[in-house]
């Protein structure tokens, strides 16, 4: 049996590689005859996701159903049986990750005219525009270049036909904005918003495009776009002044919102979930990945909308809820022990040019290059008759086998894609997969080079790598065992969620906590946020309890990590917990960091807390929610300054106590002062029930901080731009939150870099958004408020994520060490010791040995010591000693100077 | 900061003192040789004759770091030199060639110097300091002060351990910079330290303005063709690299088979291209030692001195790794503590610089 797969975008692929690299059956279902859904718009995800497409293609444990719909399905946990497109199959669980579809635009935004582009289109526009002749980006209308840009956001979000906020489009605005500042330094850029609704990484990224890029933000929501000659005329209310202004713009981009796939309804029909108000799946924030239908799980913009990186998270996370439901029926791919043929001294060239399903033949004339190749001295054969990777895959195999040939120059498309998978194929048919070079001629000649320059580049490609590969040199592969355990820090709600995780798949694991007893931050709590009226307290306990009593468990309290030495599979640690006499010897296989985040700020100073008594604090606001309310005005205070971050659950905890101070006691005032509501997603609802039930929500600038004193609270409201006052009897503070202390030592530990205190990441790049819970560190994950503070679905959905890829390395029985790593000639070294210092993972030792003094041909005395380099485990082969080491005497097995030598001499 | 006035003729007593009171074990200094001033390594106190005026004479041999590069042993040396040749030591001791304990460094004013044949040959005319009058007065005559010499801003004695500040008249100020140098002149008798502050900003102002001057005034290497054409008379003899103070490898790249091709190597790259230029590599073994130099150059000009081919090197290595160093807001040799550029990574730094 196996798992169906519902969906080939970022969730489903993401779901599905999980579970096929951990020995399951995975058949992946997409309606569209390519995988990639709405990603694939994305320029810059497109680069970032390829490789894990064509994984999925190459996947021995995948069954990938393209071009086919589920018709039915029937059955239970366990045991469904599936109909798609004609086809049955049984499945023991089901993950649905139908994606989103995007609104149809309003009329009155203009739309219809060319210059007017909704912002996936955009993305399209903007990467053509820079591979364009002129690398202008031009209007549509008429080709001229473009000066003045406009993106309005929330259109077709946050109104009457689609209530909830989309969560994505603020930040995807603000990346599009800085890309067309980056390319287009002078482009004029104007964003009319409604709230700025970005957090961590994403609101530096708004703050440079205000500060130093000249990016103008206006508040205010676009009522229409008006095309005239020439020019498109958007109108907007100046808030300041009270006017409605018009400007007159070149283009126009729409950030429209996402609404559920229009094919979700009829999947809920099939499959029976239920689906919400909105449309989407039902989940809760409680379980965030579970369906009304046990056995089916849902993951990504099918649940909720949401940007990439939490759908990535939510779709791991669910493919650890759904193998857990499923048995592992498959073995798992390049877990194999090969034996490879003696390389003797002479050398057989291989060349092997596939035309990538027409990307590379329609560019690069093949048969002349492979004629060209054979010609050259050291060629023993080539093979230009494949057309996809399986086929070039196959050609490679055999010739190793039949032929005998033992270096391998293999022309396709990108190395990022594919790597992986020809080395694989060497390995199979015997070959050390070391002896492989590969020429990109798919992204670096074929797309690139004008068509009549494309074969002669392609032929001087091919030279340089015939000339490197007879440097190539085989690097031994060892294995050694993965130790089936994992070590859990933090035993928060993340922490435990992802211990129990693990343990659930079969795995023992370390949980460690810092404090005496289980919880964490939300013990801080009370009531959840919503509607539901669920008790922090209830949720830990129930939680607690399970870990408490799970067999494969061993909680340490009062305890933390220390000498932590290893690598990924194979990690040694103590344990070292107060009040226990002996540290507890650990081993482990991976790491799962989720320390959490601290809510102790004290804003001691701030509003005269800690001098007034009615000054409180949210989280303290909270609990009083649960006993009697006694206070008639209400004054809820949104970022107040101080150490920290603002969380991603601040405006949604302080509009929700305000929602449940008016509904506890109708006739108080409550005022919330603000300066952006980031209520994301399906909580906009909130903000919209708070503000219909009277709660009053006043909007102040940075710049002019409201203030309390002799028990009046001014602020200055900028919509009706004067000043208010309120003579409250309570003045609630919602502060920010602070990284855990234990994040600088982990940090240090396991070299993760830290962001603010926090294991985010600033560039996002799509590598780290596709892996939102792997650090560099590999073996090492992160999750919950420990990456950025976040709301319990968020971190009970990243948590199971963390467990999923922590599962999928423990799955396997060994690891290889790192092949390409740096290795140091010592009778050239000088001993400088700079490789030791730029090395980021301590791989590197800097070794005395002494040094003969040899007067007049004689050996005295050992007169002093000189220092040598040492490479030692955990080498990542990063190259930045090599790269450094002016003598050459540090160098980088497979990129060995003669190796580059070999290739560039050929190249000048 | 702690210091003595002396006499410069009591610069002799204090030599010795150090060889004396083992403050070192070995002492290089310059002497007079005839009409020349060379570096001398002494161990018997006896040895050393009156350093003054050859501390201070406006000559150039060899950069003394060069001399006690790979000084692996923990006897101590102290080297007496001028800062160009102290900042490429403490570069050395941040490069583990050797160790901070075992060289005591001492410092001396500089008025900028001759390389050493023009100064034998001329040594009357020259004197024992020169000013920027005599400099050009001397240049009316074809004796010219080494292009180095003129772009360095950095002449001071204000470097090393111990540093000797030459005073109108006869007198020199000897200070203490280090705890180390400080502890070595305490162990001297007849020197008795008291508090020395001597502000020395006017002076540093004027040699700046002076040597900014002449540096606006270099011709300009502005492209690869300059480039090629400027190096067109090298013979990759690589002499310019032996007498490099910072050129630590133990060994060159371009010693070795890769970087040297012989015989059947040598052929095969010629087979490659059909025709290579000979020797090989002239313009990568330039290109390369400046990329390995450029944070560490001191501007010393030993490797103009050094060239059989007269190539003005000067305006290539101090001028490319001036740019450099002012990228990184690192000046060679003037903090001991202060980490070379390169280990210093961070994530984020140097964006304005690099767009």
């Amino acid at each position: 049996m196996g798992i169906a797969v519902i969906g080939g975008g970022v969730a489903g692929i993401t779901a599905a590689l999980d579970l096929a690299d951990s020995g399951y059956k995975v058949h992946l279902i997409e309606k569209n005859a390519e995988l990639g859904g709405k990603m694939e718009e994305l320029a810059e995800c497109q680069m970032g996701l390829s490789p894990y497409i064509a994984k999925v293609e190459n996947h021995p444990n995948i069954d990938l159903m393209l071009s086919s719909e589920l018709e039915r399905l029937s059955g239970t946990a366990g045991d469904f049986k599936l109909s798609v497109s004609g086809n049955e199959i049984g499945v023991e669980s089901v993950v649905l990750a139908s994606g989103y579809d995007i609104p149809e635009v309003a009329k009155s935004y203009g739309f219809g005219s060319p210059d007017v582009v909704v912002s996936l289109d955009f993305e399209g526009i903007l990467k053509a525009a820079t591979v364009s002749e002129t690398g202008e980006l031009v209007r549509p209308s008429d080709g001229k270049r473009v000066k003045r840009l406009g993106f309005i956001k929330c259109v077709g979000s946050r109104c009457q036909e689609n209530e909830i906020c989309s969560t994505a489009c603020c930040a995807y605005t603000a990346k599009e904005a800085w890309e067309v500042k980056e390319r287009f330094p002078d482009m004029e850029i104007y964003i009319f918003y409604m709230d700025i609704r970005v957090f961590g990484k994403d609101e530096e990224l708004v703050a440079e495009l205000k500060d130093k890029y000249g990016v103008k933000y206006i508040r205010s929501r676009v009522p229409e776009v008006i095309p005239e000659e020439g020019a498109l005329t958007v109108k907007f209310e100046n808030l300041e002044k009270g006017t409605i202004e018009k400007l007159d713009l070149d283009m126009v981009v729409l950030a429209v919102g996402l609404l559920p796939s229009k094919t979700l309804s009829k999947l809920a029909e099939i499959t029976g979930v239920k689906t919400d108000k909105y449309g989407y799946i039902e989940t809760s924030l409680t379980s965030p990945l579970e369906t009304s239908v046990p056995g089916i799980l849902a993951c990504g913009t099918a649940t909720a909308p949401m940007k990439v990186r939490e759908s990535v998270a939510q779709a791991s996370g669910a493919a650890l809820k759904a193998a857990g439901l499923s048995q592992r029926t498959e073995p798992i791919p390049g877990q194999e022990e090969h034996k490879y043929i003696e390389v003797g001294d002479e050398l057989k060239t291989g060349v092997f040019i596939c035309g990538c399903e027409g990307e590379v033949a329609n560019t690069v004339d093949i048969p002349a290059v492979a004629e060209r190749t054979n010609e050259l001295k050291d060629v023993a054969y080539v093979n230009s008759e494949t057309n996809t990777l399986k086929e070039a895959m196959d050609a490679i195999e055999s010739g190793i086998v039949d032929q005998g040939l033992n270096r391998i120059v293999f022309a396709g498309q990108s190395p990022r894609e594919c790597e992986d998978i020809v080395r694989d194929a060497c390995a199979r048919a015997g070959l050390n997969p070391y002896l492989l070079e590969m020429v990109n001629l798919r992204e670096q000649c074929a797309w690139v080079q004008d068509p009549k320059d494309a074969t002669e580049a392609a032929v001087d490609m091919l030279k340089m790598a015939v000339e490197r590969a007879k440097y190539l040199e085989e690097i031994p592969v060892e294995r050694y065992p993965v130790i089936p355990k994992a070590l859990v820090i933090g035993g928060g709600i993340s922490g435990m969620n992802a211990a129990l995780g693990i343990a659930d798949a079969g795995y023992e694991v370390h949980l460690v906590e810092k404090r005496a007893e289980l919880g964490g931050g939300l013990r801080e709590s009370a009531e959840l946020q919503g509607p539901g009226g669920e008790q922090a307290a209830d949720i830990l306990n129930e939680l607690v309890d399970k870990v408490t009593t799970n067999e494969r468990m061993n909680v340490y309290t009062n305890a933390k990590e220390e000498e932590v030495v290893g690598r990924a599979g194979s990690f040694k640690a103590k344990i070292v917990a107060e009040g226990s006499a002996e540290d507890a010897e650990i081993e482990f296989g991976a790491c799962v960091i989720a320390t959490g985040a601290r809510r102790d700020f004290v804003p001691e100073g701030y509003f005269g807390y800690g001098k007034e008594k009615n000054v409180t604090t949210v989280s303290e606001f909270g609990k009083m929610l649960a006993g009697k309310l006694d206070a008639n005005t209400i004054a809820l205070i949104q970022d107040v300054p101080g150490e920290g971050v603002t969380a991603r659950y601040s405006s949604i905890e302080v509009v929700d106590s305000a929602l449940k101070a008016k509904e506890k006691n109708p006739d108080a005032n409550v005022f919330v002062l603000y300066q952006d509501i980031k209520t994301y997603g399906k909580w906009e609802v909130l903000y919209k029930d708070a503000r219909e039930k009277g709660v009053i929500f006043l909007r102040y600038d940075k710049e002019k901080p409201p203030k309390y004193e002799d028990g009046i609270v001014s602020v200055y409201d900028v919509i009706f731009n004067d000043e208010i006052q309120i003579k409250p009897d309570l003045v609630v503070l919602s502060t920010p939150t602070m990284p855990a202390e234990a994040n600088e030592r982990l940090s240090e530990t396991f070299k993760i870099p830290l962001k603010k205190g926090f294991f985010m990441e600033k560039p996002e790049r799509p590598k780290m958004v596709l892996t939102p819970v792997d650090t560099v560190n590999e073996g090492v994950f992160i999750c919950g408020s420990a990456v950025y503070p976040a709301m319990i679905d968020e971190c009970l959905a990243m948590s199971s994520a963390a467990a999923s890829r922590a599962c999928v390395l423990l799955a396997k029985d060994f690891l290889e060490t790192p092949a390409m790593i740096s290795v140091v000639d010592e009778e050239i070294c000088a001993g400088c010791g700079v490789c030791e210092a730029i090395c980021p993972v301590d791989a590197i030792e800097l070794t005395e040995e002494p040094v003969p003094v040899v007067t007049f041909g004689v050996t005295t005395v050992v007169g002093g010591t000189k220092k040598v380099a040492k490479t030692g485990d955990g080498c990542i082969g990063c190259g930045s000693c090599a790269s450094y080491c002016p003598s050459g005497a540090m160098s980088l097995k497979n990129f060995r100077d003669r190796q580059v030598y070999a290739q560039l001499d050929y190249a000048m | 900061m702690k210091g003595v006035e002396l006499k410069s003729g009591d610069l002799e007593g204090l030599f010795k003192g150090l060889l004396d009171k083992k403050a070192v074990d070995c002492l290089i200094l310059p002497h007079r040789v005839g009409n020349n001033v060379a570096h001398m390594m002494v161990t018997d106190k006896d040895k050393i004759e009156s350093p003054v005026p050859a501390i201070f004479a406006p000559s150039f041999s060899v950069n003394a770091a060069n001399i006690v590069k790979g000084w692996l042993i923990k006897e101590k040396i102290g080297i007496v030199a001028k800062p160009c040749e102290i900042r490429a030591a403490i570069e050395l001791i941040k490069l583990k060639q050797m160790d901070k304990e075992s060289v005591l460094l001492i410092s001396v004013d500089c008025s900028g110097a001759f390389k050493n044949q023009d100064y034998a040959d001329h040594a009357e005319e020259i004197g024992d300091w020169v000013d920027s009058a005599k400099i050009e007065g001397l240049k009316g005559k074809r004796i010219a002060i080494r292009e180095a010499c003129e772009i360095c801003d950095k002449r001071l004695a204000d470097v090393g351990d111990i540093g000797i500040v030459r005073q109108d008249g006869d007198n020199v100020v000897v200070v203490g910079i280090t705890d180390m140098g400080v502890e070595a002149l305490s162990a001297i008798e007849d020197i008795s330290l008291e508090d020395k502050d001597i502000d020395r900003s006017g002076e540093i102002e004027k040699i700046a303005a002076e040597a900014k001057k002449k540096k606006e005034a270099l011709p300009e290497i502005s492209s690869v063709e300059a480039l090629e054409e400027f190096l067109r008379d090298c013979i990759v003899c690589k002499n310019c690299r032996e007498m490099c103070p910072v050129c630590y490898c133990k060994e060159c790249f371009f010693e070795q088979p890769l970087g040297k091709p012989v015989g059947g190597d040598l052929l095969n790259i010629a087979e490659l291209r059909g025709a290579i230029a000979v020797p090989v590599n002239q313009l990568m073994y330039h290109l390369t030692r400046v990329y390995h130099v450029s944070t560490t150059c001191v501007g010393c000009g030993a490797c103009e001195d050094a060239c059989p081919k007269d190539i003005p090197l000067t305006r290539l290595y101090p001028v490319i790794a001036e740019k450099v160093q002012e990228i990184f807001e690192y000046v060679p040799g003037k903090d001991i503590e202060e980490p070379l550029p390169f280990t210093t990574y961070e994530e984020e730094e140097l964006e304005d610089k690099l767009r």
